[in-house]
């Protein structure tokens, strides 16, 4: 069936497809229609589950991690300060291995003031031990979502699938919704109940740093053992609903000397800049790095092992050091790609609109050699800035 | 005590940071200074009771549905229940702590229910010791005696003019006390503690000398019938000629003022009580003595506990149903609701507040029925337990 939608409604009709049995959930824009929608769903009776009116975002996500200890299939979702109130209980989530799955609307974090797009503040949790995921579209928020739900509880790992505020919350678009029946073939539950009152036990209990090491050491080896899970469960969602949702994404990358990289909505901007740009002689080409977590660095080292350079569209800085998902390539790359350029174009902070023309222009100017390190000294352009 | 969990390698981890064991291999029972003792402190109603029935005790039993042994226990301490639970004046419920949140427990309401419908408790038999004490005069004063030496082994005959043992409660008619009642509960009262009896003509038959009698001690109880009267006078006769040559106690120094009331029945009986502790001193019987010494003094010896050892707020209001009742026995749902309304002052009754409480798992259950015990070696006397008894049934002591 295929109907309208917002990416905040897109979302809410994908947790009702996985039948997902507890929500407990606390508004803020971008996301308040995801709950919304899922509390009139539960309010009607149309989704059997739970819906839980708490206090706080970090409430929400304690109850997420008590529901799936409990062996509940488990949703909600958050924006901005919201996931930056979560923080403490992020960790709890992925060290106590629960398979929550989040929606993150990827909004700026104040001071000032700002509700648009900006990926700060789910790039600022990388390190919570999440599985991030990044959407193109309201499409691939649907079916993100679905394939979210059977790694989590292949992994025993939380899942974030971040959407960009606005872009795709709010933008409304032809989504294909799948059977019920399909969905529950493709996701059948598969959670284990960690508390079970038959068999006692403490969760989160105390250990000492032997245990500790070798848990972490187990934690990490399985999050990067996710990416072919998940690689996996997006090729058997094609075989069955036609879409995929692979980690890294590319567009004309073959024989492309520049390579624009971006995570989130604006690779479809940037696809159509680098159509323009090809028009006009230049070799270009869109890596989207779909997942942060766990990092696709050998597909990413693959796709660029040609390219003279990379561009990072970035929607997040990180400040004293430089463009987050500029770090993070460089980082994955480091030893196999070392005369690779980096440049980080800060062009999409806090909602500004991702403009091909500028973006082809700073494309064509770097590739000019017309960029020095300037008064950063960090590979990095700032577009929009007040002279 | 399990040992503690070995762990060789990584397989050996869960994947979820659960606990693999558990940590009874860990004494922490060796940081405690202090020990939860869960024993009963003493209930106000228990103090001004003049027979010291321990109500919440025999009340908690009537909850757990355990009727038989609700009467017995009462019956440890007062020959005639059914008698106390319709005359009685009953200090206790003047003193019941409920008044604190709405209204006192009907304490006799709940007495009276058990004697007219418990079971009767099994007749006792007692060791058939040689010592032989008549009682002179069948008043509840000279029954209850009777009834205390006959549970102790001794062999016990109960001597009065009338046809009824009784006394004075015999001679009147009191609208609160059918005749029926008098009978059921001097009758149960004799075959508990084997009471033989000499009344009417075979009371007579004694004033003409014609048997021999072995009896050590003579008791003759001077309130079974009305000063004056025919039968206190040819009682008071029988008195001084079968003393010779025989210990005698009368009731002199144990009777309290107004004794002959009606509603005065518990403290008659309490001095029967009493009586028959000194007889046994008398006849140098000192392990009978002691016995029966300890069943009275049990519960005088400490304060009570005060309304500021309760936790109020943990109680909800309840009127009392016994002002439906309109003097009639209890039905079995009256009896219970009023029951439930019992706070079990200083008196654990298994509430198992204090289990849901205890952060280590140190006190259980084992034994249905039977108070918590706390396992010595994790309990670590933290005393949450006895912060959160609602009752202050537990005390932390050295």
């Amino acid at each position: 069936m295929e109907k309208v939608l917002t990416g905040t409604e897109t979302a809410a009709e994908a947790a009702a497809l996985a039948r997902v049995e507890v929500v407990p959930a606390y508004p803020i824009t971008p996301q308040t229609v995801i709950v919304e929608t899922l509390a009139e769903m539960i309010g009607r009776g149309d989704l059997d589950a739970s819906y839980i009116n708490v206090e706080s975002e970090h409430s929400a996500m304690a109850s997420c991690i008590g529901a799936a200890a409990a062996g509940a299939r488990t949703f909600t979702a958050t924006s901005s300060q919201g996931l930056a109130l979560m923080h403490e209980v992020l960790h709890y989530a992925a060290n106590g291995r629960l398979p929550i799955v989040m929606v993150n609307a990827n909004r700026s974090l104040a001071p000032p003031w700002n509700l648009y797009c900006d990926q700060s503040d789910s790039l600022a949790q990388r390190d919570t031990g999440w599985i991030q995921y990044y959407c193109a579209d309201c499409q691939d928020v649907l079916d993100s979502i679905i394939v979210a739900y059977r790694v989590a509880e292949e992994v025993s790992l939380p899942v974030m699938i971040n959407m960009d505020a606005f872009y795709l919350t709010h933008t409304s678009e032809a989504v294909q919704l799948p059977d019920q029946e399909a969905v529950d073939a493709f996701i059948p539950k598969r959670i284990k109940p960690v508390l079970n009152s038959d068999q006692p036990v403490t969760f989160g209990n105390v250990c000492g740093a032997d245990l500790y090491t070798s848990l972490r050491y187990i934690r990490h080896h399985d999050t990067n053992a996710a990416l072919e899970v998940w690689q996996n469960a997006s090729d058997d969602y094609a075989e069955t609903f036609g879409r995929s949702c692979p980690s890294l994404q590319t567009y004309k990358t073959e024989d492309a000397d520049t390579i624009l990289v971006v995570a989130g909505s604006a690779a479809g901007t940037l696809r159509l800049t680098v159509d323009q740009l090809r028009e006009q002689g230049h070799a270009a080409g869109v890596m989207r790095l779909a997942m942060i977590r766990p990092f696709p660095a050998g597909l990413i080292a693959q796709t660029v092992s040609t390219a003279k350079r990379v561009i990072v569209v970035e929607r997040g800085v990180s400040n004293g050091m430089g463009g987050i998902i500029g770090q993070e390539l460089k980082a994955g790359l480091f030893g196999s790609r070392n005369g690779l350029e980096v440049w980080s174009l800060f062009a999409g902070l806090g909602g500004k609109d991702i403009i091909p023309e500028e973006i082809a222009a700073e494309v064509k100017s770097v590739a000019a050699g017309e960029k020095t390190n300037g008064a950063l000294n960090d590979n990095s352009i700032w577009t929009g800035l007040l002279s | 005590m399990r040992a503690k969990p070995e762990i060789t390698g990584m397989a050996d981890l869960p994947k979820v940071p659960i606990t693999i064991g558990d940590m009874t291999h860990n004494r922490t029972g060796l940081w405690r200074y202090l020990m939860p003792a869960i024993r009963d402190r003493i209930a106000p109603c228990r103090i001004a009771c003049p027979l010291g029935i321990p109500s919440p005790d025999f009340i908690n039993d009537l909850i757990r549905r355990d009727a038989a042994r609700a009467l017995n226990r009462i019956m440890e301490l007062n020959p005639l229940p059914g008698i106390t639970g319709r005359l009685c004046y009953h200090p206790c419920q003047s003193k019941c702590l409920r008044r604190g949140l709405d209204s006192n427990v009907q304490i006799q309401m709940l007495e009276r229910y058990l004697s007219d419908t418990a079971p009767e408790p099994a007749t006792l038999a007692p060791k058939s010791l040689e010592a032989q004490v008549a009682v002179l005069g069948a008043g509840p004063l000279g029954l209850s005696a009777a009834y205390f030496l006959g549970r102790m082994g001794i062999s016990v005959t109960v001597c009065d003019p009338l046809d009824q043992p009784g006394g004075f409660l015999v001679s009147v008619d009191l609208d609160k006390l059918p005749k029926e009642i008098l009978v059921r509960e001097t009758n149960r009262l004799i075959s508990l503690a084997n009471i033989q009896l000499k009344l009417g003509d075979d009371y007579f038959t004694l004033d003409s000398g014609s048997t021999k009698q072995d009896w050590r001690l003579i008791i003759h109880d001077q309130t079974a019938h009305a000063k004056d009267s025919g039968p206190a006078k040819s009682l008071t006769m029988l008195s001084s000629r079968l003393s010779l040559g025989r210990l005698l106690l009368d009731t002199t120094g144990v009777r309290p003022r107004d004794i002959y009331k009606a509603n005065q029945i518990a403290i008659a009986a309490a001095a029967g009580r009493e009586l028959a502790a000194q007889a046994l001193s008398s006849l140098g019987l000192s392990q009978q003595h002691d016995e029966l010494r300890g069943l009275i003094n049990s519960g005088r010896t400490e304060s009570s506990i005060s309304p500021k050892d309760i936790r109020y707020e943990l109680f909800d209001k309840l009127d009392s149903v016994c002002a439906d009742s309109e003097d009639q026995t209890l039905s079995e749902e009256q009896a219970l609701a009023e029951a439930n309304r019992c706070l079990s002052c200083g008196h654990c009754n298994l509430c198992g507040r204090c289990l849901m409480f205890c952060p280590d798992l140190s006190l259980s259950v084992n034994q249905r029925g039977v108070k918590p015990e706390v396992d010595e070696v994790h309990c670590k006397g933290c005393g949450i337990c006895a912060y959160e008894c609602p009752r202050q049934a537990i005390t932390m002591e050295r």
